[in-house]
This record gives C-alpha cells, sequence and structure tokens, in this order.
C-alpha cells in the first residue's frame, strides 16, 4: 500500500491544552481508515490538522503538494434564508465535473429522487448524501467525513456506510472516518485508530480478536463494553 | 426633487443585494450595532465640522475590524453588542456636552431633503464599490455562507471577503445614516431581502426582486411623504411591510 498521508509525532495545544500529544499514523491511498475516540479525544482536531486549517505545534502532517481533500464536517447547518436547489448547490460546488460523474455517483446516492428540492428542505440524510456527492465529484484524492451519520437513525447510518463503501470500491477515492461509534463503522474500514488524546491503538478490524492491546485500549475506552450491552 | 428621486434608487441599489447577503450570513444584528454606532460617527462630524462620509468611513472601519478581531473570543452578538453601545454611549456624551452642534433627532430619524449632488456622487462611489465586491466574489459568498469551513478547504480567502463585506455594509450604512436614520436603517436594509426570500427560487433571483422591492418601497415612500408631508423614512418602512405581506400571502398560496 501507498501511504497518501502521515502523522509525525504530532502535538497541537491551544493555549494551556494539550488535545492531541505525540500522534502518529498513515493513511493508505484507496483505504478507509476510521479514527475513533469518545468526545473531546481531539478527532476533529486531527481532521483540521489535515485540511491545513490549523497547524500543529510540534510534529509534522505530511500531505503531498496539491492532493485535493475533500470534506464533509460534523454538521450541516445550511441557512434557510439562502434559496438553493440541491441541483445548484452541486453545480455551486462541482460546476466542471458536474455531468462527467454524476451518473457514476447516482445510482448509490439516488440524487434524481431530490434534486429540485431546496436544500432547507432535504432530510438530515439526503443533506449528508448531497454533501458527499458534491465532494465526490470534485474528484478529490482524500475525503474527511466528520462524523457523518451523527444526525442519521440507525437504519440510514448503515446504508450510509454501505454507500461509502460502494463509492471507494468504485472510485478508489481514499476515505478518512471521524466517528464516536466504532463497532457500527468496524466492518467498513481497512483501519481502525482509536485515539484519546494520542493513539490509544491502532489497526485492521480484523485483528481485533487476535490482538489483545487492542481490545484493551477499546475496553477502556468504553467502546467493548457498549458493544456488548448492544449486542444483547 | 431629481436628486432626491436619483439617492432614493441608489439607496435601493445599494443596499438590496447588501441585505441579502446580512440575512444569509445572519449578520442581521450587525446592522442594528451598526446603526447605533453610526450615531457617533453623526457626532464626530458635527463636533469637528468634518463630512459625515469620512467621520462614517473611518468609525466603519473602526467597528467592523473591531468586530472581526473579537467575534471569535466572545461571541459575533456578543461584540457587536458591546461595540455599538460603547460608540452610541460615546455619541450620547458627546451630544450633552454640546447640544448646540450635535442634532441627535436627524441621526435618529434620518433628512432626505437635505441630500446634495455631494451626497449622489458618494453613493454612486459606494455603489461601484459593492457592485463591484459582489461580481467578483459571488460564487465564493454563496460557498462561504454555506459552509465557512468547506469554503476554506476550497482556499477561498475566506477572512478577506467576510473582511470586506463587514466595512462594505459598514461604509454603507454610515454614508446613508444621514438620510434615512440609525432608526430605520436596519429595516431598510433587511425588509426587501426578506420579502424576496419569499417569492425567490435561486440566489441571483432573490437579489434581482430584492432590488424591485427596494426600489420600489424607496420611490413609493417618497411619493407618499412628498404628498403627505410625513417623514420619509418611516413610509418607507410601512410600504416595504406591506410588501412583505404580500409576498407571504403569495408564498403560502404556493405551498
Amino acid at each position: 500500500m501507498v501511504t497518501l498521508a502521515e502523522f509525525k509525532s504530532v502535538t497541537k495545544k491551544f493555549n494551556d491544552k494539550t488535545p492531541l500529544l505525540n500522534v502518529s499514523f498513515a493513511i493508505e491511498r484507496g483505504s478507509i481508515t476510521t479514527l475513533v475516540g469518545p468526545n473531546g479525544a481531539g478527532k476533529t482536531t486531527i481532521a483540521k490538522l489535515l485540511l491545513g486549517l490549523i497547524a500543529p505545534s510540534e510534529g509534522s502532517v505530511i500531505v503531498p503538494l496539491g492532493l485535493k481533500i475533500g470534506y464533509v464536517p460534523q454538521t450541516l447547518n445550511f441557512s434557510s434564508s439562502l434559496p438553493l436547489t440541491a441541483e445548484s448547490f452541486l453545480k455551486l460546488n462541482a460546476p466542471k465535473a458536474l455531468q462527467k460523474n454524476i451518473e457514476k455517483y447516482n445510482k448509490f446516492i439516488d440524487f434524481e429522487h431530490f434534486k429540485h428540492k431546496d436544500i432547507s428542505k432535504l432530510s438530515g440524510g439526503q443533506l449528508q448524501k448531497l454533501v458527499l456527492l458534491a465532494t465526490l465529484l470534485d474528484e478529490p484524492d482524500l475525503v474527511i467525513l466528520d462524523e457523518p451519520t451523527k444526525s442519521l437513525d440507525v437504519l440510514s447510518q448503515q446504508e450510509f456506510y454501505q454507500l461509502i463503501e460502494e463509492v471507494k470500491t468504485n472510485s478508489g477515492v481514499t476515505i478518512f472516518m471521524i466517528s464516536h461509534d466504532l463497532f457500527t463503522v468496524m466492518k467498513n474500514s481497512d483501519q481502525v485508530i482509536c485515539i484519546n488524546g494520542h493513539v490509544c491503538c491502532s489497526g485492521k478490524p480484523s485483528d481485533l480478536n487476535s490482538n489483545p492491546e487492542l481490545l484493551k485500549s477499546l475496553t477502556s475506552l468504553g467502546f467493548y463494553s457498549h458493544h456488548h450491552d448492544h449486542a444483547h | 426633487m431629481l436628486t432626491i428621486i436619483l439617492v432614493s434608487i441608489l439607496i435601493a441599489l445599494i443596499f438590496a443585494p447588501l441585505g441579502c447577503l446580512a440575512l444569509w450570513k445572519k449578520y442581521i444584528y450587525f446592522g442594528d450595532g451598526l446603526a447605533h454606532a453610526a450615531i457617533l460617527a453623526g457626532s464626530i462630524s458635527a463636533i469637528l465640522d468634518l463630512s459625515l462620509v469620512y467621520s462614517g468611513i473611518i468609525t466603519a472601519i473602526i467597528f467592523a475590524s473591531l468586530v472581526f478581531k473579537f467575534k471569535n473570543i466572545s461571541g459575533t452578538n456578543a461584540t457587536i453588542n458591546l461595540i455599538s453601545s460603547l460608540m452610541l454611549s460615546g455619541a450620547l456624551i458627546l451630544a450633552i456636552v454640546n447640544p448646540s452642534r450635535i442634532n441627535i433627532n436627524q441621526l435618529l430619524f434620518g433628512d432626505i431633503i437635505s441630500v446634495s449632488n455631494y451626497d449622489l456622487i458618494t453613493l454612486g462611489c459606494v455603489l461601484i464599490m459593492v457592485y463591484s465586491f459582489i461580481i467578483i466574489y459571488y460564487k465564493h459568498i454563496l460557498l462561504i455562507v454555506l459552509d465557512r469551513d468547506i469554503a476554506c478547504v476550497k482556499k477561498i480567502p475566506v477572512n478577506f471577503i467576510e473582511l470586506s463585506f463587514l466595512i462594505l455594509l459598514s461604509i454603507s450604512v454610515f454614508t446613508t445614516i444621514k438620510i434615512v436614520g440609525s432608526l430605520l436603517v436596519t429595516s431598510i436594509l433587511i425588509i426587501p431581502a426578506m420579502s424576496a426570500r419569499l417569492v425567490s427560487n435561486t440566489p441571483l433571483q432573490m437579489i434581482t426582486i430584492s432590488i424591485i422591492f427596494a426600489g420600489a418601497s424607496n420611490l413609493g415612500g417618497l411619493y407618499i411623504s412628498y404628498l403627505k408631508d410625513i417623514p420619509v423614512a418611516p413610509v418607507i418602512i410601512i410600504v416595504e411591510s406591506i410588501i412583505y405581506l404580500c409576498c407571504y400571502l403569495i408564498s403560502m398560496r404556493r405551498k
């Protein structure tokens, strides 16, 4: 696998707080990497560092020059004062590639169904799909999804992760996903990184049962017990 | 009379698109804060015998820059409240100390009869600045309105565009304050945009309809004011409110 982006001993300080301490990991090209951790673990800080919105205090974030990054933020609060249909939203975000690529994603995203709707009238799921579609149409090398299913119900969450899997298989795009719900996303991920201010553990989901250290870290973060409770 | 009509049209052309942007960016409170701060500009202008345009531009830049600087620390609305209250307090103290030089009533309610060719030229310059900004950055503005972070990722100069908008809005408010008055300037800014939103399907359509509504309100208000000999700004607000009500009824029928 080829490394697309890398965090090397990254520490981020905000005044007297240190949300990230000595964080290192790599994102492989064409993979789905999932970053999990409790609230306040520094997940969004990592996304912002990767996007170049903030700079690390120490260490380095290695992103190749000219790497095209697409971003789907955690919350989408579009102003209802702006009259804009879903179709116009796409044209605004990815005008050049629109005609060329829309067919490729339409069967996954079902854009035709809501393209004439005003964006302020879209459901949470349609909004997430629309922003993801706009991001994908722009043909990024890397897509960052920050808690993409936060406003979706359990069924829609499953559909969304299935969609991500299909998009990755069809387009080969690299996906970096942030979530607080490990067991919903795990089966769709090639790599899982558990974070709580620092990297607690990382590995492939299939390693879970064979890796006692990974299992121990997940349990300490509350993920394993969460899974256990729900399985019954 | 021709100067007054032209000034009314210019105010509509300047305020209508800015009102749409202010509505999209949820900067309505900013307009209100500006109106308060504008009273300080008027007071300084009266005391120093300085043109209101210059004192307005200086105060506008100070106001917009302070809001831009502190909005991330204390929140936008709280910052606007602090700075506008501070400026309003300064203006009131100046008015009490210099009662003979400062006409608070004119600053509060405006006076369209006093407009001159000089105001016409100033508003013409502001018009060019506002439309140049909107034409150059139209798509970028929409992307920033939709999501600031996504706009940043797309390498759009978000800070520059936001600060430019705040400064342009401030300059527009301050250069028209003696004409429309600080009490009603926010309504003149926002109501046409609110009405246009109810009957439009695209951002460009909203701006265009807003310009038509603002122009019609200003000229209609001016005519009624002339006929009945009453202050023009309140009449404009009443005409705008009637248009809003009509748009609301139309939008309800559409549903």
